[in-house]
């Protein structure tokens, strides 16, 4: 018998009934999904950290690993950006404002927000992973005085694409933060009207060049090939790669350490990860 | 009933063989009695056994080990609908007492233990392995057996009793206070242990010791899997093996699972199941858009052993691997883990015949 087993608390797989208040339809097949708990007290205590991700649970369809994208700072609603590419994430594209969800966790390390204290950070999205980045921006910025310069580099393939569009353009008048955004193409109704770059994501690391290497952290989410190309520029950059983090994605059953669908090398991504400093990942076999 | 306690006798006890069918038929008391029963020739499995002379005990290993009541191939994990939410099935209150668990079986019941408390403790493993009894007997191994190099030859943990065959009778350790408690209930059976009894004990496990014949190195293992990810070994199995899947089912230690939902007509009630899965099979790293991390049988093969090697070692500081010789036994690829780790590990390869 083991001897903890006195108590057998609280069920981690047990998902909780949430409801879908609003969907925010800014990017084709990227809407983001805001929820409730419908328990009140859950809603209000659920808390998280930036880089974490939920399990969601589509009634009838399934459940999938959905990373947080609403400021961890900022409690009340959970906001997710989901990529629609499977069964369960289809089937969540089908449902409407007040219909039901289940949501369990919050799961995962996530961004070593602590540790990062006092020290410069490079924040860089593209795509779909502007949705964690994002998450972590706005803790960063509602905990202005405890971190040093903030620049945010996000890129997505035309203005249209781009998530958060708004929100972001208008940190770029934000005194506190230095903000640059491209995109690769920008479609006729948005000429004239965008006020980034026009290039690719990497482009914008010539804006970069003075940097403290020595009290920066990189943030990095977004496709895997975007990983190999900004990779190459923080190392350039001379930044460490204990102190490069990025957000790897990997098939999730449980999300709590159990299935083992997760894992690459001898890690858990669920629990090691999803964020992992680049020279933990480098280690790993079959990272991206 | 004695009230005499056992403290101070460093919780051991001799129970002479003629009294062991009345000893068994005790143990009743605390659960359903099971043990390893012979189906047919050569088919040994857990299943319930009234009484002693069911008991298959020369048996080296049962096809399915003791994960088979854990952590059942397929259960239901929650119903659930928009009206009720998540709900958990009922749990039946039944108690085991499972007879003739072997050294590899209990450490691998050890450290499926620490899996599921790991971090999030999993509710259903927890409360299926309090109604779980475990009363272990010491074994003598066969070829496929190599559980003395892995280091689980012996069991310290995850057992309330532990018999040892020194002779005519039987060597009692006790390993929880339950297991005292079912040993009171006998205490007119058993008796004290003398200074020849541990001499006999040890004579066992000497005789037990030498009967194994593959030269392993375990304490390397995990640093050669590393070393030797790209070794041309994980291509020769991948090329052989088959991806049946029967070296997970079998394994007392792998526990990857699948989940999957069950829906009713209404769609949007239903059960959700979670069932064993294995990574073996070629979509078990398929994500959803299509991308398999994993697509070649030898990726997979070498995973599995990263897995229960290196990543067990970190976090449980066990392997996960006893040596029970299942995989093996059962494979139809004749595909030999004792072979795959000699020779990752540079050894020499022992034969096993069959
Ligand atoms: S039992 Fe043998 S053939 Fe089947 S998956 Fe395992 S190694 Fe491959
Ligand atoms: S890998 Fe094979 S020998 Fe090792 S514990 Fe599993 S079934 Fe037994
Ligand atoms: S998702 Fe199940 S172990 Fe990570």
């Amino acid at each position: 018998m083991l001897a903890e087993d006195f108590a057998v608390n609280s069920d981690p797989l047990k998902p909780h009934l949430a409801r879908l208040v609003h969907i925010d339809k800014s990017v084709k097949d990227r809407y983001v999904f805001h929820f409730r708990f419908e328990d009140p007290e859950l809603n209000e205590s659920f808390s998280y950290r930036p880089g974490q991700f939920v399990m969601l649970s589509v009634l009838g369809a399934g459940e999938a690993p959905i990373s947080l994208c609403s400021p961890a700072s900022r409690r009340g609603t959970i906001e997710l950006c989901v990529n629609r590419v499977g069964r369960v994430t289809n089937a969540l594209y089908r449902l409407r404002e007040n219909d039901l969800v289940g949501i369990r966790g919050p799961y995962g390390n996530g961004f070593p927000v602590e540790e990062m204290e006092g020290h410069d950070v490079l924040l860089v999205a593209g795509g779909i992973g502007a949705a964690p980045i994002r998450g972590l921006l706005w803790y960063l910025l509602d905990n202005r005085n405890k971190y040093g310069n903030i620049t945010f580099l996000c890129g997505s393939r035309s203005t249209k694409d781009m998530l958060f569009r708004e929100e972001f353009e208008s940190l770029l008048n934000r005194p506190d933060i230095r903000c640059l955004l491209a995109v690769e193409a920008v479609p006729e109704e948005d000429e004239g009207k965008w006020p980034g770059d026009v290039g690719m994501v990497t482009d914008l690391f010539k804006y970069v060049k003075e940097i403290d290497a020595e009290r920066t952290y990189a943030a990095v989410c977004g496709p895997p090939v975007f990983y190999k190309f900004v990779l190459r520029h923080l190392v350039d950059l001379n930044i460490d790669k204990d102190r490069i983090l990025m957000s790897l994605e990997r098939r999730m059953k449980c999300g709590v350490g159990k299935c083992a669908h997760c894992m690459i090398g001898d890690k858990y991504t669920c629990i090691h990860g999803p964020i992992f400093t680049y020279w933990d990942a480098m280690k790993l076999p079959e990272m991206i | 009933m004695a009230t005499e306690v056992l403290l101070g006798q460093g919780s051991v006890r001799i129970l002479p063989k003629k009294y062991a069918a009345q000893f068994y038929k005790n143990l009743g008391v605390f659960g359903e009695l099971h043990g390893p029963v012979q189906v047919k020739p050569g088919l040994v499995v857990f299943g319930p056994a009234a009484s002693f002379s069911d008991l298959a005990l020369d048996q080296v290993r049962t096809l399915l080990p003791v994960k088979k009541y854990l952590f059942p191939p397929k259960e239901e994990q929650y119903r659930f609908s928009t009206r009720e939410g998540f709900v958990e099935p009922e749990v039946e209150e039944k108690r085991t007492v499972l007879f003739g668990v072997h050294p590899c079986d209990i450490n691998a019941v050890a450290l499926l233990d620490r899996v599921t408390s790991w971090k999030y403790p999993d509710p259903k493993y927890r409360a299926r392995r309090q109604r779980l009894i475990i009363v272990g007997v010491d074994c003598i191994p066969d070829e496929y057996c190599f559980c003395l190099p892995m280091g689980s030859h012996t069991a310290d943990e995850g057992f309330d009793l532990f018999l040892t065959d020194i002779g005519e009778e039987y060597f009692v350790q006790v390993g929880s206070s339950l297991g005292e408690r079912m040993l009171r209930e006998s205490w007119d059976l058993v008796k004290q242990v003398e200074q020849e009894h541990i001499e006999a004990f040890h004579q066992r496990a000497e005789e037990r010791q030498k009967a194994f014949r593959h030269d392993l190195d375990a304490h390397r293992l995990a640093q050669a899997i590393l070393v030797g990810f790209s070794s041309p070994v994980w291509d020769e199995v991948g090329k052989k093996c088959l991806s049946c899947g029967s070296c997970a089912a079998t394994c007392p230690t792998c526990c990857c699972y699948d989940v999957l939902d069950e829906v009713n007509l209404d769609l949007k009630s239903g059960v959700r199941i979670r069932r064993w899965d294995d990574c073996m099979q070629p979509e078990f790293a398929l994500v959803a858009g299509g991308h398999n991390f994993r697509a070649e049988r030898s990726t997979r093969f070498k995973m599995r052993f990263m897995h229960k090697i290196n990543s067990f070692k970190a976090e449980f500081q066990r392997l996960g691997c006893v040596g029970c010789g299942r995989c093996i036994a059962g494979c139809p690829a004749d595909i030999n883990v004792i072979e795959v780790f000699q020779k990752i590990t540079g050894k020499k390869v022992t034969s096993v015949a069959g």
